[in-house]
């Protein structure tokens, strides 16, 4: 191994947090990606209901991560998966349950949620850039 | 699903509320569009819509409501029949101004996903940029 120089950047399981790389596989680093492409899931099931506000018999569906996303950071390496599922509102007299109001409030809270891992993320990069960076 | 479709759901929703709300104007500028035939009376038209397989909404059908012209006595009209009547639209003015109101408010709705998603997915391509 003499004249070989080994250099991990991205650590994998979590017994390995704790050396001075910047550890992009830590367990929050995975939650924040699993979080993000949670959102996005969110946000394109949104965007589905509003469109299908005023369609008769249309069941608006709802995006869940929040217990997987606890569970992930408690016991797991900080991947998880978001769940889909049928909202329970009541429907309307054409069949349709989808709140447009609360959807817009869903959507505001994504946005900032969004906002919050993407800044965290470039702060996890941009750690690692300097760190990889010479000059 | 691909990477940017909330913007096109939110493209459909816009598109079915737009028609909704060329139906419903449609429907009240013809509101005293009077003949002289009950059966060829103007109709209300309704937009049906459906979900879309791959996201979004789509417009199945553009449906007339199926209602008769209502006889109406107007012996000076020149398209009144032998006894004075002609035959106006059955069409419901506060109907129509509710789904009016129904149809701006979904293509709001949409507008402001149209625009969110914008910066939703700005901030995710600018991850991991410096400064």
């Amino acid at each position: 191994m003499e004249g070989t120089t080994l250099i991990v950047l991205f650590p994998r399981t979590t017994h390995e947090r704790g050396r001075n790389v910047p550890d992009l596989g830590s367990i929050t680093a995975n939650a924040a990606a699993s979080a993000l492409s949670a959102l996005n899931a969110r946000q394109e099931v949104i965007a589905n209901n509003i469109a299908n506000s005023g369609t008769p018999n249309f069941t608006a569906a709802r995006v869940q991560f929040e217990d997987a996303l606890s569970d992930a950071v408690k016991s797991g390496d900080g991947t998880f998966k978001a769940t889909t599922t049928s909202s329970l509102s009541p429907s309307s007299q054409n069949g349709n349950n989808v709140n447009v109001d609360s959807e817009t409030v869903s959507y505001m809270d994504l946005a900032s949620k969004h906002s919050f891992g993407a800044q965290y993320m470039t702060s996890k990069l941009t750690g690692v850039l300097d760190a990889v960076s010479t000059n | 699903m691909g990477a940017f479709d909330a913007l096109g759901m939110a493209g459909t929703g816009m598109s079915a509320f737009r028609t909704e709300l060329d139906a419903t104007a449609n429907n009240l500028a013809n509101l005293n569009t009077y003949s002289s035939d009950p059966a060829s009376t103007f109709q209300a038209v309704y937009v049906e819509v459906a979900p879309r397989v791959s996201g979004g909404v789509e417009i199945t059908d553009l449906k007339k409501s199926g209602l008769e012209g209502v006889k109406t006595y107007q012996p000076d009209n020149p398209y009144a029949d032998g006894e004075g009547f002609v035959y106006m639209p059955n069409i419901t003015t506060s109907t129509e101004m509710v789904n009016l109101i129904q149809a701006q408010r979904g293509y709001q709705a949409n507008a402001r996903v149209a625009t969110n998603s914008l910066e939703l997915y700005k901030e995710g391509i600018n991850i991991g940029k410096k400064g």
